[in-house]
């Protein structure tokens, strides 16, 4: 009886459901962590809020619960979706590519993104759809520009071909942001070149969160729809097409899906690197290499992340610390840890 | 319906617009329920040969029929479930289980929205006891050697529950352990009436295997037919083009070159 | 399973869009009371007051030049609470002027919103290129922000009347005006009717450090600078030269190339004075026909520099004028003006100038 097929099968299997249970109960832990960061991150800042928790109506606190509603609460809300839109959007590119070491920003996605976004401001129109739409465009292009440059270049593997191509034209846009910011008026135009290049939440109320949140959310919507299938685009092209994939569309549908939440958020906040890199291997770490388990903790740790370090650049000093140096810093060590530490194995 | 299961008409293939033909009016028909095999020298077309049955690479002229249906009227799913490659090696970037590997061959059932199922799952797990890896389920991948990695990739294939089956050089990397292991799960899938084509370079492993042998040479068909027709000396000895005698011997064909 | 996650997902988006969508009506809907008045600041938006603001936050870099702007203006220090950190020594002008300046909150650099907000401002003044950042912050603070440029001489006029209607002061902006006006009159007066080849070829650099060399740099067009050489009857060799919006570097090669008849200095860290000194021993600089002919000139300054679109710039474009000019200029006392322009501005009497400003004044002194 112990080596009957059907038997064995079964139990392989409710094992494999008992995995999944504990998965889902992991998962379902770390969203209730998000809300208690979201929570907390609304009631601390630089402003002390806590007369507005005790409920008087003084005119004093109606200007804390503008605070809260109207700069706090539109900006949380921002860091969140930007934290998930690139650490899937790193995920995603990781998979597609079968590649760990990928993110949007080594692809000059994220440089494309800025160059499109600043470019749409100072010669077309600072219209937020246009924004959006042009710095998608240019992040397209920029996506597009590093594959082709790679599979132009004669030696070296993929890895390296790939990211050399990115190097190249992530530099050609950063150039071209750089004149850019030197022509346009700094007055109406464009904003700090640091905002750019390092990103920041400063300044985000409820019209950039209602700009970005569509594409956020619908690009999002769609990887988390194709969660499981995304694995199968890990494979080789004659393998996934064997196993009945149309290759290139899926990919491509994918991918648009990945960079166009990126486009939005970079042309609202500017770039943040390192989440996209990093999110996704801790995302890996604890769930398992299936995408299926694997994406919904990245998006919900990459939340989480983005979360706490705009926290700490609104809060650790009187200024504003630009968003992209704290999420290198914690990055890099986050991603310094995984590394040294030998093998620490999480869930399976 | 025809003996044949896929049928290759006037076939001609290059692998860029204005770049030599590879294959050239090529017409095959490989037989239903058989084992066969596509035995040539290196570059001679056997792997173009194989993704253009697959429906990978598109031809120049002709038409590939699977079920005497051309393969363009299929669906993308529909081929999945009807035909699986399983390719020479592959390289495997994350660690997945070797379960969860093989879970990947449940996609042509499965519609682009939705997650496999515990029926799914088993039928994975079913194919890794058929290729003898189901102690290995809960194992990454990455850990596997080499025969177990193409044994996990012929599970998956399994996975798939294909008609036909198609084997890229499947044993090129192997060890005389595993080659045997992989001949024996050849042969009992083929009692199982699974229908395979194999590509092969070894005339050892066709002689071994194969119920109809495809000789090809340069992008040509050199002859075709059941084994004991196409496997002769001199047949083998025109596509090598060195002395080659196949001998009868126990009841089996061996092959002497040396 | 299936489609509940991303459904759900979706759901939550839609609710977020939503709020935002009835927080942002909420927020045009303020701002309609009848009564109090209306401010039309440099961006042109119409800011609503009840009553003059008695708690007024000016942040931002450079914001001394809207401080000393405020300061001419009667009884604003008790109405400023809080003002931003800069370098350049401002805070020691506005402690002279502001006897509770130290208790002022200073600010540091870039303060956030928050750090702003927790002054419980009823006004911020900010320059115009903080509207996007921490001026719409604000805004959405419902706390009222007025943008002010400063940048030109017909923006620094019209926005001191801006002030001045916004502390219900407008006898006083106009004054204030007229006195800037007249300053600029009497140049314009006497460079009137120069024939071009007498005007006189003007290179004005902005020498910063950086690393162990200097670095020398050039004004855009649209700055006070340029036009402060055009008013004072020069002519600004570099227009055209600059092809960003703030300074550019040049490199020594290029000034041989215009071959200026008069050189300018200014330095906002280190001594200008300095500055000429060292270069008139410079082996490559010597050669420069502006430092031969001994019209290479420190820029004159007291607490600040007198190039910038600060208040003082009256007093640099008198003070450049006499040095473009000195014939047309011969009866221009410098030191009654800076005098005068002290008294005028700040009602400070003369014992301030003899204390305060004499000692420190500096660059090609009068």
């Amino acid at each position: 009886m112990n080596g009957d097929p059907a038997f064995l099968a079964d139990a392989a299997v409710a094992t494999q459901e008992k995995v999944h249970r504990r998965r889902r109960q992991i998962l379902i832990v770390l969203f209730s962590s998000l809300l208690v960061v979201f929570a907390g991150s609304l009631f601390l800042g630089r402003f002390p809020a806590y007369r507005f928790l005790a409920g008087s109506h003084s005119d004093a606190d109606a200007l804390a619960q503008r605070l809260v509603w109207n700069l706090r609460l539109p900006r949380c809300i921002v860091a969140v979706a930007a934290g998930m839109a690139l650490a899937s959007a790193g995920m995603i590119f990781q998979t597609i590519f079968a590649n760990p070491l990928v993110e949007p920003g080594l692809l000059s996605v994220s440089q494309g993104a800025a160059f499109g976004a600043a470019f749409s401001i100072v010669a077309i129109s600072s219209s937020a759809w246009i924004v959006q739409s042009c710095a998608a465009l240019c992040a397209f292009a920029g996506l597009g520009a590093s594959y082709l440059l790679a599979r132009s270049i004669r030696y070296g593997g993929w890895v390296l071909r790939l990211i050399l191509a990115g190097i190249a034209v992530s530099a050609m846009f950063s150039a071209g942001l750089g004149i850019l910011k030197y022509m346009a008026d700094p007055l109406k135009e464009l904003p700090e070149i640091t905002f750019w290049l390092l990103g920041s939440l400063a300044g985000m109320s409820w019209t950039e969160t209602l700009s970005i949140l569509p594409a956020v959310a619908l690009g999002m919507a769609y990887m988390l729809a194709m969660r499981w299938r995304i694995n199968v685009l890990s494979l080789s092209d004659e393998a996934a097409h064997s196993l009945g994939v149309s290759v290139q569309r899926e990919r491509m549908l994918l991918l648009v899906a990945a960079v166009v939440p990126t486009a939005a958020v970079i042309s609202a906040a500017g770039m943040i690197g390192w989440v996209g890199l990093m999110v996704p291997h801790i995302g890996r770490r604890m769930f398992g290499a299936d995408t299926r388990f694997a994406l919904p903790a990245t998006i919900l740790l990459g939340g989480m992340f983005t979360l706490l370090c705009d926290d700490l650049a609104r809060m650790l000093l009187p200024g504003e610390i630009p968003l992209g140096i704290l999420t290198s810093f914690a990055g890099a060590l986050v991603f310094l840890i995984l590394i040294s530490s030998k093998g620490v194995r999480w869930q399976r | 319906m025809t003996g044949a299961i896929l049928r290759l008409e006037e076939l001609s293939f290059s692998y860029a617009r204005d770049a030599a033909l590879v294959l050239e009016d090529l017409s095959l028909d490989l037989p239903r329920g058989g084992i066969t095999a596509l035995l040539g020298a290196n570059g001679a077309g056997k792997s173009t040969l194989l993704f253009l049955c697959l429906g990978w690479l598109r031809p120049r002229a002709g038409l590939v029929l699977l079920h005497d249906r051309p393969l363009a009227q299929y669906s993308r799913s529909e081929t999945g479930r009807q035909m699986a490659l399983v390719p020479q090696r592959e390289h495997i970037t994350f660690d997945y289980s070797v379960l969860e590997y093989v879970l990947l061959g449940r996609v042509p059932y499965l519609a682009p929205l939705s997650q496999p199922g515990s029926a799914d799952y088993t039928i994975a797990y079913s194919s890794l006891e058929r290729v003898g890896l189901a102690a290995l389920a809960r194992r990454p991948v990455q850990t596997l050697s080499g025969g177990e990695r193409q044994l996990a990739l012929i599970a998956r294939a399994l996975a798939q529950q294909p008609r036909l089956l198609l084997l890229d050089e499947p044993t090129s990397h192997l060890d005389l352990h595993n080659k045997a292991n992989l001949v024996a799960l050849v042969r009992a899938l083929h009692r199982d009436g699974v229908s395979i084509v194999l590509t092969t370079h070894e005339p050892e492993l066709a002689a071994a295997l194969a119920t109809h042998v495809v000789l090809l040479d340069q992008g040509r068909v050199l002859c075709s037919g059941p084994a004991s027709e196409t496997l002769t000396s001199e047949h083998l000895g025109q596509l090598y083009r060195i002395p080659i005698e196949v001998v009868e011997f126990a009841g089996r064909r061996v092959v002497l070159w040396s | 399973m299936n489609t509940r996650l991303p459904v759900s997902f979706l759901m939550i988006a839609c609710g977020i869009s939503f709020l935002a969508c009835s927080r942002g009506v909420h927020k045009s809907q303020l701002g309609s009371d009848a009564s109090g008045y209306t401010v039309t600041d440099a961006l042109g938006r119409k800011v609503h007051f009840q009553q003059p603001p008695r708690r007024i936050v000016i942040a931002g870099r450079a914001l001394f030049m809207i401080a000393d702007a405020l300061y001419m203006f009667p009884g604003v220090s008790e109405r400023i609470v809080g003002m931003g950190k800069t370098d350049q020594g401002a805070q020691e002008f506005i402690a002279h002027i502001d006897p509770g300046f130290r208790n002022k909150v200073l600010l540091l650099e870039g303060a956030g919103p928050e750090q702003i907000a927790s002054l419980r401002p009823d006004a911020a003044i900010l320059r115009s290129d903080l509207s996007r950042t921490t001026g719409s912050s604000l805004e959405s603070l419902s706390i009222p922000v007025v943008y002010v440029d400063l940048e030109t001489p017909a923006q620094y006029s019209r926005d001191l009347r801006t002030l001045g209607e916004l502390l219900h002061q407008s006898n006083r902006a106009a004054e204030i005006v007229q006195y800037y006006q007249a300053g600029v009159q009497r140049v314009r007066d006497a460079v009137a009717g120069l024939p071009d080849q007498r005007k006189q070829r003007v290179l004005l650099l902005y020498y910063s450090q950086s690393q162990s060399a200097g670095i020398f740099n050039i004004p855009p067009d649209s700055w006070m600078q340029t036009t402060m050489v055009e008013m004072a009857g020069g002519i600004p060799i570099w227009k055209s030269a600059n092809p960003g919006k703030g300074w550019s570097q040049v490199s020594l090669e290029q000034i041989f190339a215009w071959d200026p008849d008069v050189i300018f200095m200014v330095s906002y860290n280190a001594k200008s004075a300095d500055v000429v000194s060292r270069l008139n021993t410079d082996r490559d600089w010597q050669a420069v026909r502006a430092l031969k002919t001994g019209r290479f000139y420190a820029f004159a300054g007291d607490f600040h520099s007198w190039d910038q679109p600060d208040s003082r710039w009256i007093l640099g474009l008198t003070w450049m004028a006499q040095r473009l000019y000195p014939e047309s200029f011969k009866k221009l006392d410098m030191i009654e003006i800076v005098r005068d322009f002290y008294r005028t501005a700040y009602g400070l009497d003369d014992a301030f100038f003899e204390n305060a400003v004499k000692p420190i004044l500096r660059g090609e002194a009068p």
